[in-house]
Formats: C-alpha cells, structure tokens, sequence
C-alpha cells in the first residue's frame, strides 16, 4: 500500500473511532452538567447497549431499526432506574463518595452483564453490507458513513434540544445553578433523572454502532469509560463542543499511534495526552474557568 | 496506661490467633484456606494503607494498583532477571515506587483534586498497565515473568504456611503501625485535610506536605504487598494489576468501611471469601459486591465495620450512664 493511502486509511480509522469516543464523552457531558457527577458505569451502559442490539437482532430475529430502537430505550430505562435507585438517595453526598458510587455501579452493571448475556464476546454484522467502499484508493466500510452521519443527527438533536426546546433549556438552568432553577419552577430532581436516561441512551448508542466494527467483550466496559473521560477532559469537562471534539482527537492519535509507531501501545498515546492535558490546562480546550 | 495495657492484651490475642489458625485448618483439612488467607492479609496490608490516603485523608487515588504492581514487577524482574536477594529487590522496589511516588504525588497530587485527580490517577494507572503489555522483552509482556520462593538470609519461605506466618506478621505489624499514626498528630492533620483543606492550613498544617507524606506512606504498603504477592504466587502477568482490580480496592475499602483501619479487613475478607462459599456465588459476585457498595453507601455510609463501632459506642455510652 501507498504512503498516502495509509495515512488516509488511519484517518479514517481514526474519524470512526474518534466519533464513537464523542457520542460516549457526550453522554458522559449531558450527566456532568446536570447533576454535577462524573458517571463511571458509562462504559456499561455503551456495552448493554452493544449487546442487547447483538442479542435483539440475531437471537431473537429483531429488524435491525426495531432492535436499534429497543435496545436504546432499554437503557434509557436503565439509566433512570439507576438514578431513581442509587444517585437520587445520594444526591446530598461528598465528591468522593458519589465518584465510588457509579465504581459500584458500574461493577454491579458487569456483573449483570454477564448474568444476562454470558461471557462471549458478541460480534454482529455492519448496518448495511460488509461490501467496502473504495476512496482514494483507501478501503471504508460502510458503517463508517453510518457512525458518522448519526453522530451529525446526534449533535443536532443535542443542539435543538438544549437551546429550542423547555426542558433542554430547563437542563442547562439545572448545570448553571440548581437553586435558582428551582426558583423558576423547575425541578432538577427530575432533570437529573432525564439527564441519566439521555446519558444512558447515547451511551447505548455508541455501543450499537461500535459492535459491528469491534467484537464486544463485556469487561470492555472500563476501556469504553476511560475513552470517553479522555475525550471530555481534552476538550473541557462539561462542554458539549469539547467532548465532541475531544472524542476526534483521542481517535485520531489513537489510529495515528497505532499506525505509525506501535499497535501494541496505542492506549497509552490517549492516556498520556489526558495526563499531559491535566497538568497543562486542566479545564480543557473549551473548559470554563471557573474549575 | 490502660491504652497500653488494652493494645498489648490485644496483640497478643491476635498473634496467639494468627499462629493458631494454620494448624487447625489442617486438622478440619481445610487448608487450601490457607492461600486465601495469605491473599486476605496481601490485600489487607494494600487496604490499610488505602485507607490512610483514601479514608483518613481524603484524596481519591485510582494509582494504588499501579504501585501494587510495581512493587511485585519490581521484585520480579530483580530476582529472576538480575537474581538479587528477595529482600533485597523487595527493598529496591519499594524505594523505586516511593521515588516514583514522590515526582507522581509532586505534579498530580498537588495540583488536582476531586474528579480531576481522580481521572489522573485512573489514566496513570491505566498507562501502568499498558506500559507492562506494551514492553514485552523488558517486563515479560502478557506472558509475564517467574520468580522463585521469598527467602530471608537462608529462611525460605515455599509454602503456604510458611508464607501465611510471615504474611501475618507483616500485616499485623502494618496494622499495628496504621493504628497507632492515625491517632498521631499527623494522623489528626490527615483527617483536618479531609474535612476542610483550606482550614487545616490556617492552623498551621502543611497540607501539600501532608497529601505528598501520606501518599508516598499509602505507596509502601501497596509496593511492600505488592512484591509479597509476587513471590507468593511465583508470577505476575500484566492482569493481576489492570484497572479492574483498582476497582476491586475500592470496593474492599468502602464495604469494610474507611477510617478505621479494620474496616478494609473485614472488606478484604468479605470479598475474598464469598466466591468460596459456592460456585453460584462466583458468578454472581461482580454483581453481588457492585450491589453491596451501592447499598452500604446509601445505608451505613461508614461502611460495615464504622456502623459496628458507632452502634457498640452508643450501646457503651448508654450502660455506663450519663458519668462517661
């Protein structure tokens, strides 16, 4: 293969994987803002929602838009089930104790993973046909186009919903001052609940369009979290715009890592940037100040 | 006088307890349990020492598991690659993981806190285990590295009684010390850190000295139990300390309870014996322990063994009527 080629084929690698790393940081960024938590199950919400795509469509014969449909809305649920069950009792809580929280949370969300789906890792076929496209001599599949084209209708639902419509608005009232939204009427008990189910939806987003590209194991959980909190802190923990692009840059240098210098440690490109990141400008590339 | 006449009853109630275990195990012959009790007191010993930086002083640290395993990395590589004397690559490791300690604590402990700390010390530990995947012909890669048996000036240690008694004694020697600093002077500045850094400065106390103090201390007991687990299970692979058993410790911490030292015991304990007590339990202990942290954190937010305490205090307080 050409020079040029493959540095198309790592961007490309690099724009997938880069645009499932943002729909994770954002569903991580829609939970920070509203409740002011930093969620360490995301990862398992991305993984139920992987798995029970793979288990809707292929073992119980789901069309895959049902099946797509479903398994978002399960988690949804399950998002505001957690919310109602363990944060809503904590809500008064230390930092410390409600960052341990979502670690039991998590560990009890892979432990009912397993439970319920087994300990197989799950594969399932691309969206539309394994048949690759050919651009400039570089190979994408075609789930590629589909990963990118939903995160632009994700980034626009998100976009319309938090400035056009009342209760997006009555979130972002939520994360700029809890008091003073409950002064205008809002209830932030109830944001907080939509926030988890938003969060778990796009969690289980992600895990729906990345099972096809990667097989899925359920301890993939922690990788998935660890991503998309590497994308949120790139680009400013709490910024929608951050974590989006965060999500690509984590991408890119992971693809570029990977290609140019060792497979084998591509994680660590990522890990290091958060910690370079952390110490340089610990509120991010779009952070706010006041951090 | 009391206090020394209670601490000296009780060691020696502990130790006689220690010693008399193994051999009654054998009797029931249930001794593979000794194994698992080795492991209780490995755990322990990095529990106890979590505990300080954790519960006492308040700075959540995800990198405990990466120094955990740099001390039995440490004393892996020195004794099979370099054939050092254990103690000796004990020792080394664990001025290794201090040093290291000491720059990590520098620019990520004083700088960060809360969420942001926790996110550092999680990518730290994350890059740790990496760098022992990623760097096959110096740390032995997934396959790992062998070590041979811990011996001390000619005493070796090959079994699993041998290695159980000198475990103990180890734990109970850092049990010991974690129970007596945390009523220190320095133990009292530890918790006026938690509760309010900025108050704890006016008094006086030099907080980042403080943080960088107890976290270079929380590191040994994680390094020294580290390089202990190494030799006791003849080889390390880069999973034994990957991210997940960093979430493992903090579920032992809080189940136990922190701030009390025993606390991260009887977690450590719960823990390891429950996928003991039945193959059904195995499987479901993932589930079984995320859903313990949750519910201990909702009900007795000081865990189980800080519950028992409060509750056998006011007992006390009560039956001794309104003199004490």
């Amino acid at each position: 293969m050409e020079y040029s080629t493959q540095i198309v084929q790592y961007i490309i690698s690099g724009i997938t994987l880069g645009s499932i790393y943002a729909i994770i940081g954002l569903s991580f960024t829609v939970i920070y803002n509203t409740t002011g938590v930093l969620n360490l199950a995301q990862g398992d919400f991305t993984v139920w929602g992987g798995f029970s795509l793979a288990v809707l469509c292929t073992h119980l014969g789901l069309p895959l838009p049902l099946g797509l449909i479903v398994s978002i809305l399960g988690v949804f649920i399950l998002g505001i089930i957690v919310e109602k069950l363990v944060m809503f009792p904590l809500r008064k809580a230390d930092v410390i104790i409600l960052i341990v929280v979502t670690v039991g949370i998590s560990t009890s969300l892979q432990g009912s993973t397993l439970l319920i789906f087994g300990k197989e890792s799950k594969a399932f076929p691309a969206f539309s046909g394994e048949v690759p496209l050919n651009l400039f001599g570089a190979f994408i599949s075609l789930q590629v186009v589909w990963i990118l084209g939903v995160l632009c209708i994700v980034t626009l639902i998100l976009w319309y919903f938090f400035n056009r419509t009342i209760y997006g608005k009555a979130m972002q009232a939520c994360s700029e001052d809890r008091v003073a939204a409950r002064a205008m009427g809002i209830n932030p008990d109830r944001m907080s609940y939509l926030s988890w189910g938003i969060g778990g939806a796009l969690g289980a987003l992600a895990g729906a369009l990345v099972i096809p590209i990667t097989l899925m194991d359920f301890n993939n959980a922690g990788l998935f979290a660890i991503k998309g909190i590497a994308a949120i802190v790139l680009g400013g923990l709490g910024s929608y715009r951050g974590a989006a692009l965060g999500g690509f840059l984590i991408g890119l240098l992971e693809s570029m890592g990977a290609g140019f210098i060792s497979p084998l440690n591509k994680d660590i490109f990522a890990m290091t940037a958060l910690i370079g990141m952390l110490l340089i400008k610990p509120s991010g590339i779009f952070g706010k100040k006041n951090e | 006088m009391n206090d020394l006449r209670k601490s000296i009853a009780f060691s020696s109630v502990a130790l006689l307890l220690i010693c008399v275990i193994p051999p009654f195990l054998q009797r029931i012959n249930y001794s593979y349990l000794i194994g698992i009790l080795v492991i209780i007191a490995i755990y322990g010993i990095v529990i106890m020492g979590y505990d300080l930086l954790l519960g006492f002083a308040g700075q959540l640290s995800f990198a405990q598991i990466a120094f955990f395993g740099m001390g039995a990395y440490g004393s892996a590589l020195m004794t099979s690659k370099y054939s050092f004397s254990p103690v000796l690559a004990l020792a080394l490791a664990l001025l290794f993981s201090m040093g290291i300690a000491f720059i990590v604590g520098h620019i990520i402990m004083l700088r960060l806190q809360h969420i942001y700390l926790a996110i550092a010390t999680l990518a730290f530990g994350e890059v740790f285990s990496r760098v022992l995947t990623g760097f096959p012909s110096f740390t032995g890669g997934a396959v790992g590295v062998f070590l041979p048996p811990f011996s001390v000036f000619g005493l070796k240690f090959d079994s699993d009684i041998k290695f159980y008694y000198l475990v103990c004694i180890m734990a109970f020697a850092f049990f010991m010390f974690s129970t007596n600093i945390v009523r220190s002077r320095w133990g009292i500045s530890l918790l006026a850190l938690n509760s309010d850094e900025q108050a704890a400065r006016c008094m006086g106390i030099n907080t980042s000295k403080c943080k960088i103090q107890v976290f270079i201390m929380s590191i040994s007991y994680a390094s020294i139990a580290g390089s202990l687990y190494a030799h006791f299970q003849k080889f390390v692979v880069p999973e034994q300390f990957s991210i997940v058993h960093s979430i493992e410790l903090i579920l032992m911490l809080f189940i136990g309870g922190t701030r009390t030292v025993w606390g991260g015991l009887i977690g450590v304990t719960i823990l390891q014996v429950l996928p003991e007590i039945s193959e059904w339990l195995a499987d479901y202990r993932p589930f079984v322990s995320g859903a313990l942290l949750i519910v201990i954190l909702i009900f007795m937010p000081k865990g189980i063994i800080g519950t028992l305490i409060e509750f056998w205090k006011d007992r006390w307080a009560k039956s001794s009527g309104s003199g004490k």
